[in-house]
C-alpha cells in the first residue's frame, strides 16, 4: 500500500536518462540558435585519438593497436576483402549492447615501456588508461573533468578536461569506429580479411597494414582477431617497422567486455595517499576573477555616491562622497559631529540639516566643506598623480601626501570596494553550506600572519567573498577572520620574540549587502551594507556578532561632476 | 573532486557567451526537466518537443536571460508553460507512453530517440495522465521540479491555498490510482 511519502519518493527516484547522440543534437540545435558555436568534437575525426595516444614514442605501437583494433572492424569498407566479413553493422550492434571495454596491451623487445590498459565506460562515458612507468588518466566526459597520476610526485592533478583532451569519439563505439575509420582512410590503409585461428578457437582475422611516417616508424603491420560468434574483437597483434624494413617493435593485445569497469582514478590502482591538485576549481576561479574584475570596471565607472555610516543607535556620525569618472577618482571623508558635541542630543537636529536624499546630503556636505570647524578628510586621484588633504577642528587644512603612482591608493571603501571588494589573484572557488543555501559562490582568499612596520603583528586572515551572480556578482557578504593560530601561516614561529601585550585575540567580522536596486543601467548596487563584528577576544569563534555600522548608500549614476572636482591642484591646503 | 559550480554563475558565464558553460546547464537539468515533461505531458516524444524548445528558447534569450530566484524553478516554469501549449495543440497528441508500453522502455532506444523512460516514470507519467491538468501540474511542480506553493501559484494563478489543494487532492488521488495498480 503505497504512502503519499512513497509517491513522493516515487517522484525523486522515477529513471529517466537520455541518448547521447540526441544530447549532441539538442545541445548543437540550442547553441546554433544562441548563436554560440557548438563544441564539434566529431569534426576533430580520429585525430584526437592518435595524437592523445601518439604523444609518448614509446607507447605508441602498444596504444596503437589498443584503439586501432577497433577501428579497423570497418574493414568492409576497405579493399582486399577475400573472405566474407563480419558486417559492420553487426560490429556496431555487438558494440553498442555492451557497457565496457577493456583491453590490455604490451610491447615485446628490449626497449618494451610495459603493459599499457584502456578502460571504456561506454553509458558512462568513462575513460581510463594505465600507461607504462605508472602514469594513469581518468576521464569522465560528462562532467568535463580530467585526473591524472604522475608516479614520480605522487601527485592526482584534477582539471577541467579540454576539448583537445577528450578523445570524444570514445564515447560511443559507433563513433569510434567510424571516426577512425575515417582516419585510416585517410592513412590510406589497407584491410584484408581471412578466416584463422587464435588462441585455439577459430577467428575472423582482419590484417591491416598502414604506412605512415612518423618518428622514425614507417609501416604498421595489424592482425586483429574478431569472434564469428560475438562479433567482438578479442585480440591483435601488431608490428611496426622502419622504412628499411627492420622491425623496431611488437605489440600483442587482448580485449575483454565486463560489466563494470573503474569508478575513478583510485580503481586504476593510483595510491589514496597520492596528493590531490585540484586545478579545476583554480581555472574556474581565473575565469570568474577575470569577469568579476570585469563586471566591476564597468558598473563603477561614472557616478556619485554618498555614504552614510550609522552606528547601531541609527545616528550618522560620518558621511562619505565617493566621486568616480573613469580612472579619477575623489573620496571626501566628513565627520558629522565637531569635537566635543553632544552626538545623542544634536543627532535630531543634523538628522533634519542632513536629510534623506542624495541633493539634501550632497547639499550638506558643499556646507560643511565651508564650515572651517568641521573635520574632513579628501584623498584625489587625478588618473596620474595621488593626493590627499585634511581638516581637523581649528587647525585648518593639511595636504598629507602627493605622489605619482599608477594605481588608485584612495581608502577602500569606495562603491566599487563596497560591492566589488579587490579578491586577490590567489583566491580560490570553496564549497560552503552559506553559498550553497543562497546560490552564492564563495571564494576564500587567506593571508599570511605578518609585523608592520611599526613593529605590530598583523594576524593570518581568512576572508571568504560570496558573489551573487543575480546581482551582477556584488559581494553579498564578506567574512573576514584574524586567527592567531591559522593553520595556513606559512612561517609557524613569526611571533617569536614579539611583546605579548602586543598581539591580538582572533576575530571575525561580517559586512552584508542586505538591500540592493537594479538601476535603469541594468545593473545592481548596493543600497545598505550591514557591519558585523565580535571584537578581538580569545573566544572569538563562539562569540555572537555585533552590529556595528550600518551603511546606507545614495547613488547618481549619471553625474555632472562640481567643476574642479578632479583637479589636484585645487586640493585645499597647499 | 570539483565544487558544484552554481547555477547563476553558469549563467552568467553563458550570457557572456560561453558554450561550455550552457553545456553543464544543459547537463545538469535535462533529465529534472525531461521527467517533469514526461509526467505533464504522458507522451515522451511530446515531452522531448518540449524540453528540445525549452533549451533552444533559453540559448536565444540569453542577453535577455535574467534568473531572479533559481535557474531549475525557471526552467520548469518554462516546461510547465510549454507543456499547457502542447496539451492544447491536440494535432500533435500521439506517440503516448502506453503505446510504447509493450517494449522494453530501457533498451527502447532508438536513435531518434533522446529520452529513455524507466518502468517506474512510465507507470507514474500513466497515473498523472489521470489526474485533472491544474492538480498534475501541480503535483508535478512541487514534487517533480521542488517548486514552492507560492512559485506555483505565480504559474496557476491561483492562491497559494488553491495550489496545496490541487496537490492534496492530486496525491490523494494518485496514491490510489498507483494502489489499485499494485493490487491488479
Amino acid at each position: 500500500m503505497r504512502t503519499v511519502r512513497d509517491i513522493k519518493v516515487l517522484f525523486r527516484d522515477a529513471g529517466i536518462s537520455t541518448h547521447p547522440a540526441a544530447d549532441r543534437a539538442v545541445l548543437a540545435d540550442a547553441l546554433q540558435a544562441g548563436g554560440l558555436t557548438a563544441q564539434t568534437r566529431s569534426a576533430r575525426s580520429g585525430r584526437t585519438i592518435w595524437r592523445f595516444f601518439m604523444d609518448s614514442r614509446t607507447t605508441k605501437l602498444t596504444a596503437a593497436i589498443l584503439v586501432l583494433a577497433a577501428v579497423v572492424l570497418g574493414a568492409r569498407y576497405f579493399n582486399g576483402t577475400t573472405v566474407k566479413a563480419v558486417e559492420f553493422s553487426e560490429i556496431v550492434e555487438a558494440m553498442n549492447k555492451i557497457p565496457w571495454m577493456h583491453g590490455s596491451a604490451a610491447s615485446k623487445g628490449s626497449n618494451a615501456p610495459g603493459a599499457i590498459e584502456l578502460w571504456i565506460g561506454f553509458d558512462t562515458q568513462v575513460q581510463g588508461y594505465k600507461m607504462p612507468y605508472g602514469r594513469v588518466s581518468f576521464y569522465r566526459l560528462k562532467e568535463h573533468e580530467k585526473a591524472e597520476y604522475d608516479p614520480g610526485s605522487n601527485t592526482i592533478t584534477f582539471s577541467p578536461a579540454q576539448e583537445s583532451d577528450l578523445p570524444a569519439q570514445l564515447t560511443s563505439p559507433m563513433q569510434m569506429l567510424e571516426s577512425m575509420h575515417r582516419m585510416l582512410k585517410d592513412q590510406g590503409a589497407e584491410v584484408k580479411v581471412r578466416m584463422g585461428d587464435y588462441q585455439g578457437r577459430r577467428v575472423q582475422v582482419q590484417e591491416i597494414s598502414l604506412t605512415m611516417a612518423d618518428h622514425g616508424m614507417n609501416r604498421y603491420a595489424l592482425k586483429l582477431y574478431v569472434d564469428p560468434q560475438s562479433k567482438l574483437l578479442c585480440g591483435g597483434e601488431a608490428t611496426a617497422s622502419g622504412a628499411d624494413g627492420v622491425v623496431i617493435s611488437t605489440a600483442e593485445i587482448s580485449y575483454d567486455y565486463p560489466q563494470t569497469g573503474p569508478g575513478d582514478i583510485y580503481d586504476l590502482g593510483v595510491p589514496r595517499d597520492a596528493k590531490v591538485v585540484n586545478d579545476a576549481l583554480a581555472n574556474e576561479f581565473q575565469a570568474l576573477w577575470k569577469q568579476y574584475r570585469e563586471v566591476r570596471a564597468e558598473a563603477a565607472n561614472q557616478y556619485i555616491a554618498i555614504i552614510t555610516h550609522a552606528d547601531r543607535k541609527g545616528i550618522i556620525t560620518r558621511l562619505d562622497v565617493d566621486y568616480r569618472s573613469d580612472r579619477k577618482h575623489r573620496m571626501e571623508r566628513h565627520s558629522v559631529f565637531h569635537n566635543g558635541e553632544m552626538v545623542d542630543q544634536l543627532w535630531p537636529q543634523y538628522k533634519e540639516q542632513l536629510g534623506d536624499s542624495l541633493e539634501s546630503l550632497l547639499s550638506w556636505t558643499h556646507n560643511h566643506y565651508d564650515d572651517s570647524q568641521g573635520t574632513l578628510a579628501i584623498y584625489l586621484y587625478d588618473g596620474e598623480c595621488y593626493g590627499s588633504t585634511i581638516r581637523s577642528g581649528v587647525n585648518g587644512w593639511r595636504e598629507r601626501v602627493r605622489l605619482r603612482t599608477s594605481a588608485d591608493p584612495s581608502p577602500l571603501e569606495s562603491l566599487a570596494d563596497l560591492a566589488w571588494p579587490r579578491i586577490a589573484r590567489t583566491a580560490r572557488i570553496i564549497e560552503d553550506d552559506y553559498a550553497r543555501r543562497n546560490g552564492l559562490t564563495c571564494i576564500e582568499s587567506l593571508s599570511q600572519g605578518r609585523m608592520t612596520r611599526d613593529g605590530w603583528p598583523s594576524l593570518p586572515a581568512r576572508f571568504l567573498y560570496y558573489l551573487d551572480p543575480a546581482w551582477d556578482y556584488m559581494c553579498r557578504r564578506q567574512v573576514t577572520e584574524r586567527r592567531p593560530d591559522a593553520d595556513w601561516q606559512q612561517d609557524k614561529e613569526w611571533l617569536a620574540g614579539v611583546d605579548p601585550n602586543k598581539t591580538r585575540d582572533g576575530s571575525v567580522a561580517v559586512q552584508e549587502i542586505t538591500e540592493a536596486f537594479e538601476a535603469p543601467n541594468g545593473r545592481w548596487y548596493p543600497v545598505v551594507i550591514v557591519e558585523q563584528s565580535t571584537g578581538d577576544r580569545k573566544d572569538y569563534r563562539e562569540a555572537p556578532l555585533a552590529t556595528g555600522t550600518t551603511k546606507r548608500i545614495y547613488l547618481d549614476l549619471a553625474p555632472k561632476f562640481p567643476a574642479g572636482v578632479f583637479d589636484i591642484d585645487k586640493l585645499p591646503g597647499q | 573532486m570539483r565544487a558544484p559550480i552554481s547555477d547563476r554563475y553558469l549563467i552568467w558565464r553563458f550570457k557572456r557567451g560561453s558554450a561550455e558553460a550552457f553545456e553543464r546547464i544543459y547537463e545538469r537539468h535535462k533529465t529534472g526537466l525531461l521527467k517533469l515533461a514526461v509526467v505533464l505531458l504522458g507522451d515522451v516524444h511530446a515531452a522531448e518537443d518540449v524540453v528540445h524548445d525549452v533549451f533552444v528558447h533559453v540559448a536565444q534569450t540569453r542577453a535577455n536571460l535574467r534568473v531572479t530566484g533559481n535557474l531549475k524553478s525557471l526552467l520548469a516554469t518554462s516546461v510547465a508553460n510549454r507543456a499547457r501549449n502542447y496539451r492544447r495543440d491536440a494535432y500533435r497528441r500521439h506517440n503516448s507512453l502506453a503505446k510504447q508500453a509493450d517494449g522494453d522502455p530501457a533498451t527502447a532506444c532508438e536513435p531518434a530517440q533522446w529520452a529513455i523512460v524507466s518502468e517506474q516514470l512510465q507507470s507514474l507519467s500513466e497515473a498523472m495522465a489521470q489526474l485533472p491538468a491544474e492538480q498534475r501540474e501541480a503535483v508535478a511542480l512541487h514534487l517533480g521540479a521542488g517548486m514552492s506553493f507560492p512559485e506555483i501559484g505565480q504559474i496557476q494563478n491561483a492562491s497559494v491555498n488553491t495550489v496545496q489543494g490541487r496537490c492534496r487532492y492530486g496525491l490523494e488521488k494518485l496514491r490510489s490510482l498507483l494502489n489499485s495498480e499494485a493490487t491488479k
